[in-house]
């Protein structure tokens, strides 16, 4: 039985443009602990290797920074193999990260470059069978140009691949899909005995035969990433096949959508992110639609201030159509407007009740208005 | 607020001063100059605005000159529901005293009474108004500014609209300041926004420019991947030009071998051709010897022919010569004689001219001689007689005077008349005189005449004055004559006479011989005539002993004359007889020359053929000695054959040569070596770009140009979104304060109207019934209408702006008295105001004083007396 830890997509050096600089920072540092995370995983789990399907690095262009410090990581748990593949982030193009002078000079004896397409053997009866990107825009299926012509010969393979299965991709015309019928004759025919796939962030099992697996990023990068964070500890011989989904990653994407028209919807709202768990590595998109009184939206805004200090960080949607803001006859009766001021009130909020660009100017107006009104500055 | 009263201790000059107004209607203050007056609405000001500790200038400036004491202000005040009497003194024992007597009453004291007081003016004064209701002295033209006072709110109010109060002033600020912070007063984008959007397009500049490396790496990484993918194409390609090229080289050695075999048996061939060739040229050269010889003996022969034919004609021709140059000697002989005669002939003629010559030379000489003789004769003459005719003409003129002077003494002189009685000797005069006896002698006494008797008797007999004076005159004319006579060397009339005629024909003489020279020698001299005579006669002397004696000299020159001619003629036959002989001779020669020429050619030409012939047989013979004719022949024909058999080899090996097509084959060669050695290079290039890029992409592909592009993007986002924030503020900022600026503007119009209207009221009763006017966003009179004339305010009379300076106040405090107001305090205004006019003005603050407090102050006693209900107060001096 072949014991290993199969991961992907560690995309090590990206970053997020809503981050702060000091979330980005521990956002960083995070992707690199979940190397060290892996590593001990599988020193724990008494794995042989890790597999690594492509995308480690965000670029080739990453810093060299970047490049040390996951060697680094890597290199801490010597006696565990990493094997890393090319993937469509990193390809083994002229500029390869894997051939930059930093990780040459810097590559730990356990960190193998899967950088020639085709089987290797990887201890007695085992071959890995890599499929590494030689550039961003292949015009086959790797995996299956790798694994062409491999005899049953009872050798256990595992494919390491990198990018979309077909049935789960919707352009059909990429001739670089990995072709998911022609994977699972290949394990009917013994040929191959486990697909280790990197591209889908999210944790999957693709296909019926349990043995082709997407096993997600060790750390999610975006909202849409249903189920990240994960590492796959794969038992695997000729006739059985055993995946546990490992949970590895710190961070967290979530997003939610809110209708507001009313004090309680805030309120709602405020409860929701209230019951965040570790927020300062939590990442949240807020999607508000609906109305609210000019105080309602103070007070949204006001909360939303408070919990965006505490989140690693908080996006609302940007489209402020969404929620539009109209000010109610409450709004201004505090300010005892009477008249010129109450008749300019006015005039703003029939503008403000239409739609297009000059009612959104309109809202803003009543904004500046009651706040002005209000004695705020 | 109301006044009720001032009280000023201390206070600048004035020692104390109090002064009561009534609430209602005017209250005027008169008094002198520096009375206080004006320092009564000052202490108003002051105790309302400064604390009792306060070290303001304006403070300073009341303390009291010369006293030291603190100034002290006392004013009793009603205003809103409140009622005080508030105290308070400065500089000295300051202190602070509140006094509430409305609504309850009440004691503060210190800053407690004076925050207490400022509070009470905060709810119930409005400040701008206290101040635009002021008219200070000096500013008297200045129309107030009603914009932003309680003069709104009441006009608000007057005009029916909704009571609204401070609140929307300061919303008003508020809204104004916040277009202020995005909006510059001229509507254009402030700085602070200009600057994010400039900050924007640098983010968005970084961006770019990174992206820019990036696509560059990009770019590089792809030319890499192009380029390995060539290097193998061109690895291939340069081996399989390197294999065509090595199958080339191998027939290319084939074919320098065949092209080697060729040339030895060019050369071989070249051999044997020479060989043919040098006996060819050794049989051609015996043939033309040969016939050389056979030539040279025809020509030689040829040669003493015509020699032999020529000869006698030559001799023939030396004949004639020798004849011709005989008759040329004969004639020249006889032409010599008769050139000797014809000399001789003219030399006989030129001796007996010359005799001739010498003749008529010699007379002309003689002539000469003769008359040069007579001229020094006469010259010799002259030189001596010096009588001429001028001299001649005056000793004439002086005889003459003697002959008369010597008459008239003779007539007038004493006479003595003498008879010797016997032969005495006397001496007369000094003289010895003889007169002989019997005898008488009559002396003529002109002057004084002494006779003197030897030892007997001096007798001194002497002329009367008369006798003396003739006398004298005759003396006088006898030295005149005496003097000329001297000078001309005579003695006496007579001489001179003679003298002179002799002079006179020394003179013609001369002439005559002067003329006859002239005549005879012509142009020549003496001296030249005569040597010419003597060459002539030296001349005729040498041929007379030179010439032959025969034949005789001819006798005469006409003789000598013929026969020159005789000799002319027979000179001019022997000349043309010597000249036919001449040309004869000359003809001759030319004759014998040519013919000698050709005899010399003949003969030197035979000698050369002679000596031709005999080298050519001695060569001829020199080649027949080494090989006969026939053994050349047979040496030739060897030398043809083994021509012959090289040539066909040659041609064979040619055949096999050009079989191998050596061109199409070295073309080919240096094709395949060309395109070996492209190969090579293209592959060097290569490799040498693909080692560039890699350095390029070693160094500048762990530059982290990603993340610099993450970073440049977040920033640009983030940017981004903060400017269209800051847009979307600004925005609403501009709109909010539009939509109140439009609805305030609205607003004031419909305050404009009751206000103006008021105006209009109390102006009517100063500019009559016809007086309109315009009121500007600040509640200003704009333009003033009269008998509908509208003139700008500030087109008005001095007065008439002060006129309706002071109507506007009234207006205005008239309007918000039911609201409390304030009252209005004039000082020493309408100084400009005529004293029709000030009468009207007068009933129009009186009209203006049922509705409201009002303070005048002046120091012109009687400029308000037209103020019907006025109360006066006079201040004490």
């Amino acid at each position: 039985m072949t014991r290993f830890l199969h991961s992907a997509d560690w995309q090590l050096g990206m970053t997020r443009h809503f981050l702060s600089p000091e979330a980005q920072a521990r956002f960083t540092e995070a992707r690199i602990d979940a190397i060290r995370t892996l590593g001990s995983l599988a020193v724990s789990e008494g794995c042989a290797f890790v597999v690594v399907c492509g995308d480690v690095f965000e670029s080739n262009h990453v810093e060299r920074r970047v490049v040390v410090r996951a060697l680094d990581a890597m290199g801490s748990t010597p006696g565990v193999t990493f094997y890393l593949l090319p993937g469509n982030h990193d390809p083994l193009d002229a500029a390869s990260v894997f051939r930059s002078p930093t990780f040459v000079g810097h590559r730990p004896d356990n960190v193998v470059v899967l950088d020639e397409a085709g089987p290797r053997a990887v201890a007695a009866g085992v071959e890995l069978v890599a499929a590494p990107w030689y550039s961003k825009r292949p015009l086959t299926d790797l995996v299956a140009d790798a694994a062409r012509e491999l005899p049953a010969d009872g050798t256990v393979r595992i494919a390491v691949g990198h990018g979309a299965v077909d049935t789960f991709s919707p352009d059909a015309t990429n001739p670089a899909l990995v072709v998911l019928a022609d994977l699972e004759t290949a394990l009917a025919a013994g040929r191959l005995h486990y697909v280790a796939l990197g591209d889908r962030h999210s944790t999957t099992d693709v296909g019926s035969t349990g043995r082709i697996w997407y096993s997600g990023a060790p750390e999610p990068a975006d909202y849409t990433e249903a189920d990240a964070g994960n590492a796959l500890l794969v038992d695997v011989t000729t006739d059985a096949i055993s995946v546990q989904t490992h949970r590895v990653g710190a961070w967290r994407f979530l997003f939610a959508d809110f209708e507001l028209s009313g004090a309680g919807d805030c309120d709602r709202v405020d409860a929701f992110l209230d019951a965040i768990g570790d927020k300062a590595r939590t990442i949240v998109r807020l999607a508000l639609v609906g109305q609210l009184s000019l105080a309602e939206s103070v007070r949204l805004e006001m909360l939303l201030e408070h919990h965006r200090d505490l989140l690693a960080a908080l996006e609302t949607w940007e489209c402020r159509s969404e929620l539009v803001v109209l000010p109610d006859d409450d709004d201004f009766a505090g300010l005892h407007l009477s008249g010129f001021a109450r008749d300019a009130l006015e005039d703003l909020r029939l503008a403000a009740a239409d739609d297009g660009d000059e009612a959104v100017v309109s809202r803003d107006a009543l904004g500046l208005l009651y706040r002005l009104g209000s004695g705020e500055r | 607020m109301r006044l009720h009263r001032i009280k000023l201790g201390n206070y600048r000059g004035v020692v104390e001063c109090e002064v009561r107004f009534p609430s209602e209607g005017v209250t005027i203050i008169e008094g002198d100059n520096e009375v206080g007056k004006t320092s009564l609405a000052e202490a108003v000001d002051l105790i309302l605005e400064f604390q009792d500790s306060s070290s303001h200038r304006r403070v300073k400036a009341v303390q009291p000159v010369g006293r030291d004491e603190g100034a002290e202000v006392e004013i009793e005040v009603s205003t809103g529901s409140y009622r005080f009497v508030f105290t308070k003194r400065w500089h000295r024992n300051k202190g602070t005293t509140l006094e509430l007597i409305e609504p309850e009453r009440a004691q503060l004291v210190g800053r407690e009474a004076h925050e207490k007081v400022v509070a009470i003016l905060a709810e119930t004064l409005d400040a701008g108004l206290w101040a635009a209701l002021r008219l200070e002295q000096g500013t008297e033209l200045a129309q107030a500014s009603f914009g932003e006072t309680s003069l709104g709110r009441a006009l608000d109010l007057a005009a029916g609209g909704d009571r609204d109060d401070d609140r929307e002033s300061d919303l008003w600020d508020r809204i104004r300041a916040e277009r202020d912070r995005y909006w510059t007063a001229t509507g254009q984008v402030k700085g602070d926004r200009s600057a994010l959007a400039g900050e924007v397009r640098a983010a968005r500049a970084v961006v770019a420019d990174v992206e820019g490396s990036l696509g560059e790496l990009e770019d590089a990484t792809d030319e890499m991947e192009r380029l390995e993918v060539e290097a193998g194409t061109l690895e291939t390609s340069r081996t399989e030009h390197a294999r065509a090229e090595a199958a080339l080289a191998q027939r290319a050695e084939v074919v320098t071998r065949r092209r080697s075999e060729v040339r030895q048996l060019c050369a071989e061939r070249g051999t044997a051709a020479a060989e043919r060739d040098k006996w060819d040229a050794v049989r051609a050269r015996r043939r033309e010897l040969v016939e050389d010889v056979e030539h040279r003996v025809e020509a030689l022969t040829g040669r003493q022919a015509e020699l032999d034919r020529t000869q006698p004609a030559r001799v023939a021709a030396e004949q004639r010569n020798a004849e011709a140059d005989e008759a040329l000697e004969q004639a020249r002989a006889a032409r010599r004689v008769a050139d000797d005669d014809h000399r001789r002939a003219v030399a006989d003629r030129d001796h007996r001219r010359h005799e001739i010559e010498l003749e008529q030379l010699s007379e002309r000489h003689g002539r000469v001689v003769e008359a040069q003789a007579r001229l020094s004769e006469a010259d010799a003459h002259l030189e001596t007689a010096r009588v001429d005719d001028a001299l001649m003409d005056r000793i004439d003129a002086a005889h003459l005077e003697l002959a008369k002077a010597e008459a008239a003494a003779k007539i007038g002189a004493a006479t003595v008349e003498t008879t010797a009685l016997r032969a005495v000797e006397l001496e007369v005069d000094g003289r010895a005189h003889r007169l002989a006896a019997d005898t008488i002698e009559e002396l003529e006494v002109t002057d004084t005449l002494e006779l003197v008797v030897p030892d007997v008797v001096r007798l001194r007999v002497r002329a009367g004055a008369e006798a003396r004076g003739l006398a004298d005159q005759l003396r006088k004319a006898s030295e005149a004559f005496d003097g000329l006579c001297r000078d001309g060397g005579v003695e006496g009339f007579e001489e001179a006479r003679v003298a002179a005629a002799a002079r006179a024909e020394a003179e013609r003489t001369r002439a005559e011989a002067v003329k006859g020279i002239e005549q005879d020698l012509r142009d020549l001299t003496p001296h030249v005539l005569a040597e010419k005579i003597a060459r002539l006669t030296d001349r005729i002397d040498d041929y007379g002993r030179s010439r032959a004696a025969e034949p005789a000299l001819p006798v005469d020159f006409e003789a000598a004359q013929a026969l020159v001619s005789v000799g002319e003629l027979a000179l001019d036959d022997r000349d043309a007889e010597h000249e036919r002989r001449d040309a004869d001779a000359r003809k001759a020669a030319v004759a014998v020359q040519e013919a000698q020429k050709t005899d010399l050619k003949l003969v030197t030409e035979l000698d050369h053929a002679r000596a031709a012939l005999v080298q050519a047989e001695l060569v001829l013979a020199e080649g027949r000695a080494g090989r006969s004719d026939d053994q050349v022949d047979a040496e030739l024909a060897i030398a043809r054959d083994k021509l012959a058999t090289f040539t066909e080899k040659l041609e064979a090996a040619e055949e096999g040569l050009a079989a191998e097509d050596p061109e199409s084959l070295d073309a080919l060669l240096e094709n395949a070596r060309a395109a070996a050695k492209r190969a090579a290079d293209e592959l060097h290039q290569n490799r040498e770009r693909r080692r560039d890029l890699r350095v390029m992409l070693d160094l500048r592909g762990e530059e982290g140009l990603a993340r610099q592009l993450d970073e440049a993007k977040t920033r640009l986002e983030h940017l981004t979104r903060e400017l269209d924030r800051l847009e979307a503020r600004a925005a609403a900022a501009l709109l909010l304060y539009e939509t109140f600026a439009t609805r305030r503007a609205e607003a004031r119009h419909r305050y404009v109207a009751p206000f103006r209207e008021r105006i209009e009221a109390l102006g009517r009763i100063v500019f009559g019934p016809t007086l309109e006017v315009e009121l500007d966003g600040d509640l200003r009179v704009a333009r003033r209408t009269l008998d509908g004339v509208t003139v700008d305010f500030e087109q008005l009379s001095t007065g008439a702006q002060e006129q309706l300076g002071i109507i506007g106040r009234l207006a205005c405090a008239a309007i918000v008295a039911g609201d409390g107001g304030a009252p209005v305090i004039f000082d020493d205004a309408l100084g400009w105001t005529d004293p029709r006019r000030l009468e009207r003005m007068g009933a129009t603050i009186a009209a203006a004083g049922r509705e409201c407090q009002i303070i005048v102050l002046t120091c012109t006693p009687g400029r308000y007396s037209s103020v019907g209900t006025a109360t006066v107060i006079k201040l004490p001096t």
